[in-house]
């Protein structure tokens, strides 16, 4: 049958059929060939495939935390929730988009987003517990898009599954929420709290939301969700005393493709009120004194002046009854007009508009501070708590100051100031009467408070007039309002943030001259003095001005339309109002912080580099056994290009092959590494971050990139060695003897007689050499990778005393859902924390640094997610002074200075226009953010937060140029940039008090002492909504992030030691079945086949162990800087298990190869 | 003293046994020399394999010096053939890896580590056989007499008691040919050796068969004939 079957053939008429042929006879070597292919596809589709599908992971995940929000209107300070349906209006009308195709037609949802303290109380069954969350308030979360749609909250609290088990909650069970009271005035400054108060309401959980509901909500793009509380909006207002309220529009688009940001960026018009502003007519003086007798005769407290959130007397300024005849009844059009903030300073960016808007109406900017004391110099006599007014010129909208005989005075300039009548009787009447030209002291605050003390600075001025109790020496409209300061009945009631000294302030008759002048006078001021002078005392990157006054309106100019211009002048984003491109940012971020893909694929390069040599190396072999077929086609007459075309046509059968089972291995060995990846990081890092390793298949277009990429490398080695072959003399091919005898090693030749088995076994690799070197570099390539990766793996924190180490001798790491200013180590404070007395004096053995912290995200290598706008961290001088941490790179210090921490102090202390000096750690400054090394500079934007490399030559307003002067080893600080607190508050001024802490407790290696100050400062500061973590454990976290890559890397050179493996068992089976003749000799002259397969497996040994010395030494090499700089020990126990378990595996692989083959007892049967 | 009696070896086949050898019995005295002549398919080789104590025979015993090799273990055997017995092959068969010198110290190798005296012979043995210039080299830089004298040499190393030479000579031209069997037959002479060499050349046979020490026997479908 089967000569039939050749019969019937058809003859070969070309070199494919030629080829056709020989693949046929070949196929077994092929195969090998077509397996060393597949290796290669296999990590080369892997390796992309890993980055391809964690990108995947990343974007869905990122998707699943917004549902189907696209943008969001988002605040620094809450505004007014209906804005929500004012931009509806305007971004879904044609006049607003401009045209009728950019309106908006989707959703836009008012809530309020912010971290909370979610307590479960203690019952019968369990103890107290508490954890940090998003709070989501929205009376409409079935209209954000998510897969799951949930009804509307009602008075309870749905909570998500996490959240759930974090605090094993179920649906009946109570909770708390606990929110950091928030102050509109900036804490830093003396009118602003710093001492944080919480609110908290019981509430019922009413069910535990399901996975791809708004349970996965989250802002900012991250792995694993804190857990997420979602309330009424209502209830969310009534919990944060936000009546009426929100921070948040969260934009639904209602078709796909929708163009979402024109058309909310050109439709977001806030009103003053949604900037916290008030443009508001002030009562003329007979109105207030009706208002005041009214008040008088029914025994009331006045009433406090309405809040412009509150509603109350206050009205829609954009409203167009305001400009009618309506609001003519409510006030007279003669009405002085106040502009006024919520947070008491106007934020400059509105200061400037005001500026462009109400200069040109005659407007006139103000600056009103707190005089702690006003005294003649020598004392003597004294004056508490008085108001200073800060004025451009004596001619104000609310009047004049004048003399006792009503012509009006100069205004002051310099050092002078004017006194009113008042305070001159007064200090009269205490025996130190002062007259224009004496000189007056003033104590007040430091404008700008640090780690939440107050200071007070002392003032001279001279007097240069004293003005009647008249215009505007006795306008009491020239003080914003000041929540428990200016809404009290007596200067007695006063509730201030700043230490107030009540037995100063005479109240008791008949020593009760302040009360008398509060109760007559209120908050207005006692001292005038220039607005510049003034500002110097009490201007800050807060602001400058606290009032403009605007004469009465002409008729022509209603206040509407002052109030709307004035809007529409302030940019959104410089007040802290912006559309943000969630889904945008969330796509950027999805990136991924690291290009895994390319990572993998550069680490795999080892592997692939290995498996080309196996493919090179099997090829070869492949040619020398089939060297006399070859010599035959060159004797006959083939040309080396003809005979090179057969071995490409021939090889490029079985690399198709290899290619094709490599296309459909790939993704599996991609989520192989993916698996453990995500579980070391699940286990180690971030619970839920699996979900980001657990996602699909890498694409149709990854995987045929890797396909096309490994044939390509494939197809390229094996050209080589084709080319090779062909160029052998016909003789050459036909003697089957391999490369000329010019090619070999003069090596083999010896300089010494054999003596030895292993002299013996020497030359055999020797006069193979290529293939000995083959199998050498592989085995090399692979005991690189993994000692030289071996060499990052981070082990030991190091004992928390010690300030060298990579947590700096600080024990714990303290995160504030709510910004304070509380140092709960000082001992005055501890009754009023709550603290046991134990407790208390826990703390005041530890030292803590309060650190600003701006809203960026963790740049370290345990978010997965690419990081845009990184934390940016302000360490005061405590922190600086401190010192620690280890430093891999840093500017040169100044003689006599160690520590590095001085580069930020130092630089900080020159000119404003150098570069911030900051300091980040290396991995960051490399991976993350790629800045550069020390000396480097780069831009960033306080506002949005962004970082770009590169500093020079730039637009000025891409943000703030700063300078590496150091970068530190892994350490709890990794992921953020760090400067000095000063650089920080000139670069935030609209941020405001502590975010973050760190604190070093004595002895807190001991885990009881660690916890119980871990308990401890949870108490403290537990109206901060603080999270205390040791910082041994965040330590851990980042070192498991990297111990867990470095896990997936040395699968990869475990991969290449089976490669090796592979190598070294085809060249034993190779040699022996090229040296059965010899073997035989041996065998016929007393070699034992023992003895001869001792000779072989030497021979399969050899090059394995010079591999090992050459790759693990190389390795060792490569990785010294790293473990020199990190202080780590070399790997032994890597080093000894892999050449250990290498040396094992293949002197396996060369025995059972070569005892596979069955030595010929004599020569003849060769 | 060489032992031969009643050797019979057959192989098996799928009809019947394929009888190579029959009836052969023999002895060689030390300091003789046999040469065995026969066509091709004689048996020839695989009386010098058996000789050699690489085949085993079907029945019939072979004694060097009393020694059964057959009644050795597999590694007993292998160091009779080391110690007792030197092989020259048709074909050189040498390591192409090795000089000509390492080539000749191959089986002190399997016997051990080299002393030095065995260098010094293997040195000897080169010179003796016209290599002591080119003790250096690689097989494939010699001629085809050279490597076979090299062959001798290295069979001779250990001064065995019994040299079996199968064609030694029969990819040489006539004058290295002669060379060859001279030399096989001055080392065996040394050391009161016993040489049984396999040929079907007549002149090579006459060479040696010329002295009162040398023996010649023929061979035929596997029984001696003369």
């Amino acid at each position: 049958m089967k000569r039939k079957g050749l019969n019937r053939s058809p003859a070969v008429r070309s070199l494919a059929g030629v080829a056709g042929r020989t693949v046929r006879r070949w196929w077994p070597q092929l195969a090998a060939v077509a397996a060393a292919t597949a290796v290669i596809t296999v990590t080369i589709v892997g390796s992309l495939g890993v980055g391809d599908s964690l990108q995947q992971g990343l974007r869905r995940l990122a998707a699943d935390r917004l549902g189907g929000i696209t943008a969001a209107v988002m605040a620094r300070e809450p505004f007014a929730a209906d804005l929500a349906d004012r931009l509806a209006r305007r971004s879904g009308s044609a006049e607003a988009a401009g045209s009728g195709d950019g309106r908006f037609r989707g959703e836009l949802v008012p809530a309020f987003a912010l971290e909370v303290t979610v307590e479960r109380p203690a019952d019968g069954r369990r103890s107290r517990a508490a954890t940090v969350a998003e709070m989501l308030a929205c009376d409409h979360p079935d209209r954000l898009g998510f897969a799951q749609p949930v009804p509307p909250p009602t008075t309870g609290v749905a909570i998500s599954q996490q959240l759930a088990e974090t605090l094993d909650l179920a649906a009946g069970d109570p909770v708390v929420l606990r929110v950091a009271e928030r102050s509109a005035v900036p804490a830093d400054t003396p009118l602003g709290r710093r001492a944080t108060r919480s609110r908290s309401r019981r509430l019922s959980v009413t069910a535990v939301l399901p996975p791809g509901s708004v349970g996965d909500f989250s802002l900012r793009p991250r792995q694993s969700s804190g857990g997420v509380a979602m309330v009424s909006l209502a209830v969310g207002q009534a919990l944060l005393d936000q009546p009426g309220r929100a921070n948040l529009i969260l934009a639904v688009p209602g078709a796909e493709g929708e163009a979402v940001l024109p058309a909310l960026r050109q439709a977001l018009e806030p009103t003053l009120a949604d900037y916290g502003l008030t443009l508001e007519p002030l009562p003329g003086p007979a109105k207030r004194l009706r208002k005041k007798s009214a008040a008088a005769g029914s025994g009331d407290r006045q009433p406090r002046k309405p809040s412009a959130f509150s509603g109350g007397a206050r009205v829609d300024l954009l409203s167009p009854a305001f400009a009618g005849e309506g609001h003519r009844g409510l006030f007279p059009r003669t009405a002085v007009v106040r502009l006024s903030s919520r947070r008491l300073l106007l934020e400059p960016a509105v200061d400037r508009a005001a500026a462009a808007v109400l200069g040109p109406l005659g407007g006139v900017p103000s600056l009103v501070f707190l005089a702690n004391q006003i005294q003649p110099v020598g004392g003597g006599a004294q004056v508490p708590y008085s108001t200073v007014l800060g004025i451009p010129s004596n001619t104000h909208p609310l009047g004049r100051l004048v003399d006792a005989s009503g012509d009006p005075l100069p205004a002051p300039v310099g050092d002078e100031v004017i006194i009113d009548q008042w305070l001159a009787d007064d200090l009269a009447a205490q025996g130190r009467p002062v007259a224009v030209g004496d000189v007056l002291e003033l104590r007040c605050f430091v404008a700008e408070t640090l780690h939440g003390e107050v200071a007070e600075e002392t003032h001279r001025c001279r007097v240069s007039g004293i003005a009647a109790m008249q215009g505007l020496a006795a306008a009491r409209e020239t003080v914003p309002t000041v929540a428990g300061i200016t809404d009290e009945d007596s200067i007695a009631d006063w509730d201030p943030p700043f230490p107030f000294d009540r037995s100063r302030v005479r109240s008791t008759p008949p020593d009760d001259q302040d009360d008398q002048y509060w109760k007559t006078y209120a908050a207005t001021p006692k001292l005038f003095m220039s607005l510049a002078r003034g500002r110097e005392i009490a201007g800050s990157r807060f602001g400058v001005t606290t009032t403009w006054h605007l004469p009465p309106l002409p008729a022509d100019r209603p206040l509407a339309s002052v109030a709307s211009d004035l809007a529409a002048a302030i940019l959104p984003a410089a007040a802290g109002i912006e559309v943000v491109p969630l889904a945008q940012l969330a796509a950027v971020a999805a990136s991924g912080s690291t290009p895994f893909g390319l990572l993998f694929l550069a680490l795999s390069s080892f592997v692939i580099g290995a498996g080309l040599v196996l493919l090179w190396l099997l090829f070869g072999l492949l040619v020398a056994s089939r060297s006399k077929t070859l010599g035959i086609l060159a004797a006959v007459g083939w040309n080396p290009r003809r005979l090179a075309e057969l071995l490409v046509l021939v090889a490029a059968a079985a690399i198709l092959a290899g290619v094709g089972v490599g296309m459909l291995l790939g993704p599996i060995w991609s989520q192989l590494l993916l698996w453990r990846l995500g579980t070391g990081w699940a286990t180690s890092v971030a619970s839920g971050s699996e979900a980001v390793f657990g996602s699909g298949l890498p694409g149709l277009a990854t995987v045929v990139a890797g396909a096309a990429a490994a044939a390509a490398v494939a197809t390229a080695a094996v050209l080589l060695a084709a080319i090779r072959a062909g160029r052998r003399s016909p003789l050459t091919l036909l003697r089957a003897a391999g490369a000329s005898l010019a090619g070999r090693w003069r090596m083999a030749r010896g300089r010494r007689p054999l003596r030895s088995l292993l002299g013996l076994a020497g030359r055999g690799v020797a006069w193979r050499s290529g293939r000995g070197l083959a199998v050498a570099a592989m085995v090399g390539l692979a005991e690189f990778l993994i000692v030289f990766v071996a060499g990052f793996e981070l082990t030991s924190p190091g004992p928390t005393g010690r300030r060298d180490t990579p947590m700096g001798g600080w024990s714990h790491l303290v995160r504030f859902a709510a910004a304070t200013s509380i140092d709960p180590s000082r001992p005055d404070r501890g009754l009023e924390l709550g603290l046991t007395t134990a407790q208390q004096q826990l703390l005041a053995n530890c030292e803590i640094a309060l650190l600003r912290s701006s809203r960026g995200d963790d740049a370290s290598c345990t978010n997965l997610y690419a990081t845009t706008q990184p934390l940016v961290l302000g360490l005061p001088d405590r922190f600086l002074d401190h010192g620690g941490f280890r430093f891999a790179a840093h500017l040169p210090l100044a003689t006599g200075q160690s520590n590095p921490w001085e580069l930020l102090r130092a630089a900080a202390a020159s000119q404003s226009n150098a570069p911030v000096p900051v300091i980040l750690d290396a991995a960051t400054a490399a991976w993350a953010l790629k800045l550069g090394g020390p000396g480097s500079v780069f831009r960033l934007s306080p506002e949005t937060g962004q970082v770009e490399p590169g500093g020079q030559g730039q637009d000025d307003t891409a943000g703030t140029v700063c300078q590496i002067v150091g970068l530190l080893e892994p350490g709890v600080l990794q992921g953020a940039i760090l400067l000095s607190e000063a650089d920080f508050v000139r670069l935030y001024p609209f941020v405001s008090g502590y975010r973050r802490a760190v604190v070093a407790a004595p002895e807190a290696d001991a885990a009881d002492r660690n916890d119980a100050v871990a308990d401890a400062l949870a108490t403290a500061w537990a109206d901060a909504g603080a999270t205390v973590e040791p910082a041994a454990a965040r330590l851990r976290r980042l070192f498991a992030v990297q111990n867990t890559f470095l896990a997936g890397f040395q699968t990869l050179g475990t991969l290449g030691l089976l490669l090796g493996t592979v190598g070294v068992a085809a060249v034993a089976i190779q040699g022996a079945i090229e040296r059965r003749g010899s073997l035989a000799v041996l065998h016929a002259i007393g070699f034992t086949r023992q003895r001869l397969a001792l000779i072989l497996w030497l021979e399969s040994l050899l090059p394995v162990v010079l591999g090992l010395v050459i790759g693990g030494g190389g390795g060792l090499l490569a990785a010294t800087p790293l473990l020199q700089t990190a202080r780590q020990g070399i790997p032994w126990d890597v080093l000894a298990t892999s050449t250990a378990s290498t040396l094992l595996v293949a002197s396996l692989a060369g025995l059972l190869a070569v005892w596979l083959l069955a030595i010929p007892r004599r020569p003849a049967e060769e | 003293m060489l032992e031969v009696e009643s050797l019979f070896k057959s192989y098996p086949t799928p009809t019947e046994p394929l009888a190579v050898l029959s009836d052969i019995s023999l002895t060689v005295q030390p300091g003789e020399r046999l040469v065995v002549m026969g066509p091709s398919g004689s048996g020839k080789s695989t009386l010098l394999a058996i000789l050699g104590g690489l085949e085993p025979p079907t029945t019939g015993r072979v004694r060097l010096d009393g020694i059964d090799p057959y009644q050795l273990s597999a590694g007993g055997r292998a160091g009779f053939r080391n110690q007792q017995i030197g092989f020259v092959f048709q074909e050189h068969h040498l390591l192409e890896s090795c000089t000509a010198v390492d080539n000749v110290l191959l089986p002190a190798i399997a016997a051990g580590r080299v002393p030095d005296e065995l260098v010094e012979r293997a040195r000897d043995l080169l010179e003796r056989v016209g290599l002591g210039d080119r003790q250096r080299h690689l097989p494939a830089e010699l001629s085809g007499g050279e490597r076979q004298r090299v062959a001798v040499a290295r069979a001779a190393i250990l001064r065995p008691r019994l040299i079996l030479a199968d064609e030694p000579t029969g990819q040489l031209d006539s004058r290295n040919a002669a060379g060859v069997v001279d030399l096989l037959a001055d080392l065996v002479a040394d050391d009161n050796g016993m040489l049984v060499l396999v040929t079907h050349d007549a002149a090579i046979a006459g060479r040696l068969v010329g002295d009162r020490q040398s023996r010649r026997l023929e061979l035929a479908d596997g029984r001696l004939v003369s």
